[in-house]
C-alpha cells in the first residue's frame, strides 16, 4: 500500500518516486498548494476507494499525516509494498 | 437512441431571486421536471405569492450572515443542495462619464452596490453551497445566470463587469471543483422581455435593439428556464457560458 500511495503522491506532487517520503510535510513540496490538496484528496478516494472526511482532509499537512488518516480508513500505507 | 433525461425527481434546488421574472421562470421549470425547489428572495410580498410546495427564505443575497443562515437551515432541512441557480441580480444603467449631469462621473457608491448585487452575492453563495457540496459529496451543479452585457455594454460599467466577473467565476470554479464532480455553467441571456429589462430600457431603446436582433424580438423567460434545465441535466457541460441572446451580438 505505502508504494501505491507513494506513486500517487509521486504524480500530485509532480516529484521523483525516490524523493517521496515518510518526513515530507507540506511546506517541503513546491506544488503542494489549496489547489493541490484538492487534487490529492480526489486521486486518494479514487486510489483507495474511500471518501474522508473534511476533518481529515484539512488534517492531511505532510506524508505521515496522510498514512495516519488513511489507516483510519483501514488503508495500511505504512505498510510496504 | 435513448431520450435525454430531463427528470429531476429527488434533486434539490435553490434558486435566488427566484420570487420573479428570470428566476421565477426557473424556478417554475426545475419543479415541473421534479425538483424540490428553495427560492431565496428579498422581496416577502412576492415571496407569499410563490406555489406552497416551495420552501422560501426571504433575505438579501448580499447579507453575509443572513445567506449561511438561510443555506445552513436549508441543508438542515434537506440534507443537501445539488442545484444552486445564481440568479438574482439588479439591472443597472449608467455610462463612465455622463455628460447631461452636472456630476458627471460614474456615482461610486451605485457601482459598488451593482457589483455587490451581481457579482460579490454570485461568489457568497456559491462559496458557501459548494462547500457543502464538497463535505457531502455531492455532485451538483451550479447555474450563474449571467448577461450578454458581459462582453461590454454600453451605459452598464457596473453590471458589465460584474456580470463579466460572474463569467470568470464559472470558468475558474468549474475547473477547482470539477474533480469533485461539481459542474459551473453560466447561462448568459440577451434581451428577455421581463419586468426589469423594460424599465430598465426605454420603448424607444428596445425598438432599435430588436431591429439589431437577428431574431428581431426579444426572449422570453421560458427561453432562458429552458436552458438553465437542459445545463443541468446535461452531466457534461461545465464551465461554459451559454448565450441565450436571439443571435445578438454587442
Amino acid at each position: 500500500m505505502r508504494e501505491r500511495l507513494f506513486q500517487l503522491l509521486s504524480k500530485v506532487f509532480d516529484m521523483r518516486l525516490g524523493d517521496i517520503n515518510e518526513s515530507l510535510v507540506k511546506e517541503d513540496v513546491y506544488k503542494w498548494d489549496s489547489l493541490v490538496q484538492m487534487e490529492l484528496v480526489t486521486e486518494i478516494e479514487k486510489g483507495f476507494e474511500i471518501q474522508l472526511s473534511i476533518d481529515d482532509i484539512m488534517s492531511m499537512d505532510s506524508v505521515q499525516k496522510i498514512i495516519e488518516v488513511l489507516d483510519k480508513y483501514g488503508v495500511k500505507a505504512n505498510v510496504p509494498a | 437512441m435513448s431520450q435525454p433525461n430531463l427528470s429531476l425527481s429527488h434533486k434539490i434546488a435553490l434558486v435566488t431571486g427566484g420570487a420573479s421574472g428570470l428566476g421565477l421562470a426557473i424556478a417554475n421549470t426545475l419543479a415541473e421536471a421534479g425538483a424540490t425547489i428553495i427560492v431565496i428572495d428579498c422581496n416577502q410580498t412576492k415571496l407569499k405569492d410563490l406555489r406552497n410546495d416551495f420552501q422560501k427564505e426571504c433575505v438579501d443575497v448580499t447579507d453575509q450572515e443572513g445567506m449561511q443562515a438561510a443555506i445552513n437551515k436549508v441543508m438542515n432541512a434537506n440534507g443537501r443542495i445539488d442545484i444552486l441557480i445564481n440568479n438574482a441580480g439588479f439591472i443597472y444603467n449608467e455610462p463612465l462619464i455622463n455628460l447631461t449631469k452636472a456630476q458627471r462621473q460614474h456615482d461610486y457608491n451605485a457601482y459598488k452596490k451593482i457589483i455587490d448585487i451581481n457579482m460579490n452575492s454570485v461568489f457568497l453563495t456559491s462559496a458557501m453551497v459548494a462547500d457543502h457540496m464538497i463535505v457531502k459529496r455531492t455532485k451538483g451543479v451550479i447555474v450563474n445566470i449571467s448577461s450578454i452585457s458581459a462582453d461590454g455594454n454600453a451605459g452598464q460599467t457596473a453590471y458589465s463587469a460584474a456580470k463579466a466577473g460572474v463569467n470568470a467565476f464559472t470558468k475558474t470554479w468549474a475547473k477547482e471543483l470539477g474533480p469533485f464532480g461539481i459542474r459551473v455553467v453560466a447561462v448568459s441571456p440577451g434581451f428577455i422581455e421581463t419586468p426589469s429589462t423594460t424599465q430598465a430600457l426605454s420603448e424607444s431603446m428596445l425598438d432599435s435593439l430588436i431591429k439589431r436582433i437577428p431574431l428581431r424580438k426579444l426572449g422570453n423567460a421560458l427561453d432562458v428556464a429552458h436552458t438553465v434545465l437542459s445545463v443541468v441535466s446535461n452531466q457534461y457541460i461545465n464551465g461554459s457560458i451559454i448565450p441565450v441572446n436571439g443571435g445578438l451580438v454587442l
